[in-house]
């Protein structure tokens, strides 16, 4: 099958059987050029990038997402419920959006940023502007606790949690240091029968149950 | 420099930086481009002028700054070949090569192609047109030995040359294989003191003494 094209093929319509895309991602045997923010937006202008692709921009790669698996998805949910109920108007809840930082433009599973959202409508948050980030994570959790982990850190993210599906906690990571090594300097985890404290620019707005978070 | 962020920009005094990052190879695979859709990147000036590109099997590869010895072999022996060949065989100097049906348009540093000239005034050659291909290499001799010796051979250019600056020989591959793992079933190496014959559609026109070739 595959035989209808993904556009109307080149100008002369010499009838070629390429296949619809492009050879799948793969890491690569020699250095690739990078992107930076505004590039990736011009592919995406360009209509080179479409929402088929899923990719998100880590240091200037163009990195495929996971696809979400429904366990992921509710958890997902319930903390956009429970983080809406919290932080109201004053803040933006966001889900699955892109931020911004200098060479990339993840888009983790939830960020409360510090304005409203309509301070967003034309531009994604910058990460310094994220109060708390959120990742979910499962099949992605070894990059969720390194390659993201240490973006976040090193665009000053305060707060980043990695909900962990695999062994059934919540990390919290706070103080983020930058420099070379990027990381952060506290983590504490919460277990089922605990609570994690959602603290949102230096204020603990109230507390969530891990087992009511947790598929 | 770059004082004026795009706007306020609160703690992380990180200036955005001009360009992309440096090229790297990725920790995880990256989204690859189809040959159109490169193509469609340069029409629409995505690349600047100094920002030297090429198509690898998908991937985008930077092209790395010429060293005076690279410049140098290039020039000696593209100039040889020039005055071996005449004017019934075109002697390029990195300029594009397009592979049909593939992911890839790299620029060797020397592509010889059929006559006449105005053949290639609206079309890059393709490999159907190209007898011989040349690669100064110093830096990237891993990459001119691997990915693109591979790229090469699956799409059957007949005669490819490796001047091999770090160990002072010509490295002459010939019957290019292809398939799962393509590649050339024949090598010959000249040295110093030796010439390389300079077979053009299975024909010896004449030989370049490697001595001349070597800065």
């Amino acid at each position: 099958m595959g035989t209808v094209s993904r556009s109307s093929g080149r100008a002369n319509g010499r009838a070629r059987a390429r296949p619809a895309g492009p050879p799948p991602p793969a890491i690569p045997p020699c250095p690739v050029r990078r992107f930076t923010p505004d590039e990736y937006h011009r592919l995406t202008e360009a209509g080179i990038l479409t929402p088929d692709d899923r990719v998100e921009l880590l240091h200037g790669w163009l990195v495929p997402k996971m696809t979400l698996h429904p366990s992921h998805a509710y958890v997902v949910n319930t903390l956009m419920r429970a983080l809406l109920a919290l932080v109201g108007p004053n803040r933006s809840v966001r889900v699955q959006q892109p931020i911004t930082t200098p060479d990339s433009e993840p888009e983790p599973d939830l960020v409360v940023a510090s304005g409203p959202d309509r301070d967003y409508k034309s531009r994604h948050p910058r990460a310094s502007e994220c109060l708390l980030v959120v990742e979910v994570a499962e099949a992605s959790l070894r990059a969720d606790q390194t390659t993201k982990l240490q973006l976040y850190a090193a665009a000053r993210v305060g707060v980043y949690w990695v909900v962990n599906l695999v062994e059934r906690r919540v990390e919290v990571y706070t103080r983020p240091r930058g420099g070379k090594s990027p990381g952060y300097r506290h983590r504490q985890d919460y277990g089922p029968g605990e609570a994690v404290p959602v603290v949102v620019a230096g204020r603990e707005l109230g507390r969530l149950a891990v087992e009511e978070l947790l598929p | 420099m770059g004082t004026v962020a795009r706007s306020s920009g609160r703690a992380n005094g990180r200036a955005r930086p001009a360009g992309p990052l440096p090229p790297a190879i990725p920790p995880f695979p990256v989204r690859r481009f189809t040959l159109d859709e490169y193509h469609r990147l340069i029409r629409t000036g995505f690349f600047r002028e100094d920002d030297r590109v090429e198509l690898l099997n998908g991937w985008i590869v930077a092209k790395m700054g010429t060293n005076p010895a690279h410049a140098s072999a290039l020039t000696r022996t593209a100039r040889r070949l020039r005055r071996l060949l005449g004017d019934d065989w075109i002697v390029r100097e990195q300029s594009s090569l397009t592979i049909p049906n593939s992911d890839s348009e790299p620029e060797p540093d020397i592509l010889v192609a059929r006559g006449p000239e105005e053949a290639y005034d609206a079309r890059h050659p393709q490999p159907k047109d190209t007898v011989l291909l040349v690669e100064i290499a110093e830096s990237s001799l891993a990459e001119d030995r691997g990915e693109k010796l591979r790229t090469y051979a699956a799409a059957r250019v007949g005669v490819y040359w490796v001047v091999n600056l770090v160990d002072r020989r010509v490295e002459v591959y010939t019957r290019p294989r292809g398939g799962r793992d393509p590649g050339y079933r024949h090598r010959q190496d000249y040295g110093p003191g030796e010439a390389v014959p300079v077979v053009v559609a299975g024909r010896e026109l004449g030989r370049l003494a490697v001595e001349e070739l070597l800065p």
